[in-house]
């Protein structure tokens, strides 16, 4: 087990040299650093020696992926893009292009972004779970059906529906929460429990279906039948026959995203105006700030890869057969 | 001897009425084992699980009793029914391969049923745990618990399957084909314990099979059934040796071997496979490196002639699947000529040069090898 993680921490290497080359790529493909520089720099009379000077002092100055004035490796290496992402894998991110420190902001803002993602997912996890079980206890029932459909129009409605919907009637009709805002500390459960809810609602429709289709796959296997040959009542066969065997294929989807949870959802922190790392993000792409955008992609790349390994060690753990191979 | 069981006219339709099991009438005595026997379709595990109430949701019940000594079992509540399945009446099935909780550890599964039926606990709930599975021959019994099914062969699976259905000393079992998925020699191990389990505990058991030798070894009395009915019902040495119906006959002898042996032909072989090895590599470590070899099939020769067929035994695990497997290229020879038609070595071809061959555009490809266990017949 211990070798194979190792091995697969190597197999990271690649991976994050890829993203942050895609990273790059389209970052430049879209932006200029002269761009960059006026936008940072303000609209007020900006010279060319000042958009120098800002590029030089950021590194922005050199060419992306081949310097042809360098001579032999040099070429290669005395470029923006070795020069900048090299830096990203010793997790140094350096100051952000308006001077701000970034691994500061990130332990600042992560505070909110956990405060919001992390009750989402848990309360999430366990309605949906809840519901899909309670169902197929109904299976093949009228009850089952009328679920399944209103699963199916629960997802067709957009997440932004259920954000505006539950904004307005919460909010300005029936003025129970704040529409948006944080304030950190205890009162901050004042902000977070609209879009803790709107998130676990606009994941209902989907969450159910899918959970529903993976015990119903169990719910008639041979071991099933014999919990029922024991005399366990239909409720206990589910509850401790059929939910342990579905939840293999659950954590393969669901522990995955743990790690992603750190990096805050970009939709709900910028609806909500809860300074999280989502915001963070997208203030950032506004504003090209490059320094936060590639800091930000590579942190994430990283969590999702520990998210693959964290999956591979809860199937061990969870799953006897694998557990031990 | 008393009547344990009463069966009467029971029938179990599909939803759209179609009948499975029509009026089907039998009792089970004290201490007997009553064999209910039948071709695969005829109704017998139907109306075993119809007996339990455990149909499957596209079956139901149109009609009959099932008295368990003075409780009507068909119309019951369902929550006094769940008081009497592994309790009262306990069943085992044909799959030890599936049809134990591959995440929990057998003697979880075991003690699942001494909490829910006796209430037991802690240390007593533990040694009888123990006690059971030391009943049904499960060496190191105190370790084993604690294994997962995985970890157990097929054979062990289904003496826990015994040991759990055995667990509150039910008055009925119902053994669904409990031998059918096993190796021959295992069976016959099974086929004893629970016949030395029955006679220890007295309970009646409801055996039901499709193989003539199993009825021999086993039952008391045998009633069988085909399309649906219940066409014979005999003490076992009456069944065998004069059976009434026609069905029953025909069941009997087909049983039997039907010919004479023939000499093997003796024309240029097919198909021949000599010096197969099939070993697949341990791996070990962050490099992977090879550290030996499961010799699944280790220097194998066999010859196959035209129109010939081959029968290949041996134990599960031998390696009859994989060089089988082997000899279709479906698995990497490891050494080995596969000669066909003495002319071409299936095992030097490539992916695209086997295609015409596997097509069966090759003309003559009659001979067949079949994958047996042994013996076939053994009563």
């Amino acid at each position: 087990m211990i070798a194979y993680l190792i091995r697969r921490l190597l197999y990271a290497l690649p991976i994050l040299l890829g993203v942050n080359l895609i990273t790059f790529a389209l970052f430049f493909m879209v932006n200029t650093p002269d761009d960059m520089a006026r936008i940072h720099l303000g609209a007020k009379q900006t010279t060319a020696e000042m958009i120098q000077a800002w590029k030089a002092a950021r590194g922005y100055d050199k060419p992306l992926f081949y310097n042809p004035a360098a001579d032999g490796v040099a070429a290669l290496t005395d470029t923006l893009f070795v020069q900048e992402s090299l830096k990203l894998f010793t997790f140094d991110f350096g100051l952000s292009d308006s001077g701000r420190d970034i691994v500061a902001d990130i332990r600042q803002r992560m505070g909110p972004s956990l405060a919001l993602a992390v009750p989402t997912f848990l309360l999430g996890l366990w309605v949906n779970i809840t519901l899909a079980l309670a169902v197929v206890l109904f299976r093949y029932t009228a009850v089952d059906r009328m679920a399944l459909v209103a699963a199916v129009v629960m997802m067709s409605i957009s997440g932004l529906f259920y954000i505006i919907g539950g904004q307005v009637l919460f909010s300005k009709v029936l003025h129970w929460v704040p529409i948006s805002g944080y304030q950190p500390g205890v009162e901050a459960w004042k902000f977070l429990i609209l879009p803790v809810l709107i998130g676990v609602v606009s994941g209902i429709g989907s969450g159910l279906r899918w959970y529903r289709t993976l015990f119903l796959e169990e719910v008639n296997k041979d071991y099933v039948r014999t919990a029922r040959a024991k005399g366990l009542s239909e409720w206990r066969t589910l509850g401790r026959h059929v939910l342990r065997n579905g939840l293999l294929p659950i954590l393969t989807g669901v522990v995955v995203v743990i790690p992603t949870l750190f990096m805050g959802s970009l939709v709900m922190e910028s609806f909500f105006g809860i300074p999280g790392l989502g915001s963070y993000t997208i203030e950032a792409i506004q504003g090209q700030d490059f320094a936060i955008v590639k800091a930000m992609v590579f942190l994430g790349a990283v969590l999702y890869i520990i998210g693959l390994l964290l999956t591979d060690i809860a199937y061990a753990w969870a799953d006897p057969r694998v557990r031990f191979q | 001897m008393a009547e344990i069981l009463r069966v009467e006219n029971l029938s179990v339709a599909l939803r759209d009425g179609t009948e499975i099991v029509r009026e089907v009438d039998f009792t089970l005595r004290a201490g007997e084992v009553f064999a209910l026997v039948g071709e695969s379709g005829s109704g017998k595990s139907v109306t075993a699980l119809a007996l339990m109430r455990l149909l499957p949701a596209a079956l139901r019940i149109t009609g009959g009793a099932v008295h368990l000594q003075e409780t009507e079992l068909l119309s019951l509540p369902e929550a006094q029914m769940q008081r009497v399945r592994g309790r009262r009446m306990a069943m085992i099935f044909q799959e030890p391969m599936t049809a134990l909780n591959p995440v929990m550890r057998v003697g979880a599964q075991i003690a699942e049923v001494l909490k829910l039926h006796l209430g037991l606990k802690g240390r007593a709930l533990r040694q009888r745990v123990i006690a059971l599975l030391d009943e049904v021959g499960i060496p190191d019994p105190h370790i084993r618990m604690d294994w997962y099914p995985h970890q157990l062969s097929g054979g062990q699976r289904q003496r826990v399957m015994i040991a759990m259905a055995l667990a509150c000393e039910p008055e009925v079992l119902i053994a669904d084909e409990p031998t059918t998925a096993l190796d021959v020699t295992i069976q016959a191990q099974i086929l004893q314990q629970l016949k030395r389990l029955q006679q220890r505990h007295g309970m009646a058991i409801l055996f039901i099979t499709h193989d003539m030798g199993v009825v021999a070894e086993i039952a008391d009395r045998v009633a069988v059934m085909y399309q649906g009915q219940i066409v014979e019902q005999a003490d076992t040495r009456y069944f065998l040796t004069a059976p009434k119906h026609p069905y029953t006959q025909r069941l009997i002898s087909n049983a039997l071997p039907q010919k004479a042996l023939k000499p093997a032909p003796k024309n240029q072989p097919l198909l021949q496979a000599k010096n197969v090895r099939v070993w697949f590599a341990q791996r070990k470590g962050l490099l992977q490196r090879t550290i030996g070899h499961t010799k699944a099939v280790d220097g194998v020769d066999l010859t196959i002639r035209p129109g010939e067929t081959v029968a290949l035994v041996g134990e599960s695990g031998s390696g009859k699947s994989t060089l089988g497997m082997a000899i279709l290229r479906l698995l990497a020879l490891t050494e080995g000529q596969l000669l066909f038609d003495e002319t071409v070595d299936l095992a030097t071809l490539s992916e695209r040069q086997l295609r015409p061959l596997a097509q069966g555009d090759s003309g003559d490809f009659s001979g067949s090898l079949f994958g047996a266990q042994p013996p076939y017949d053994h009563w």
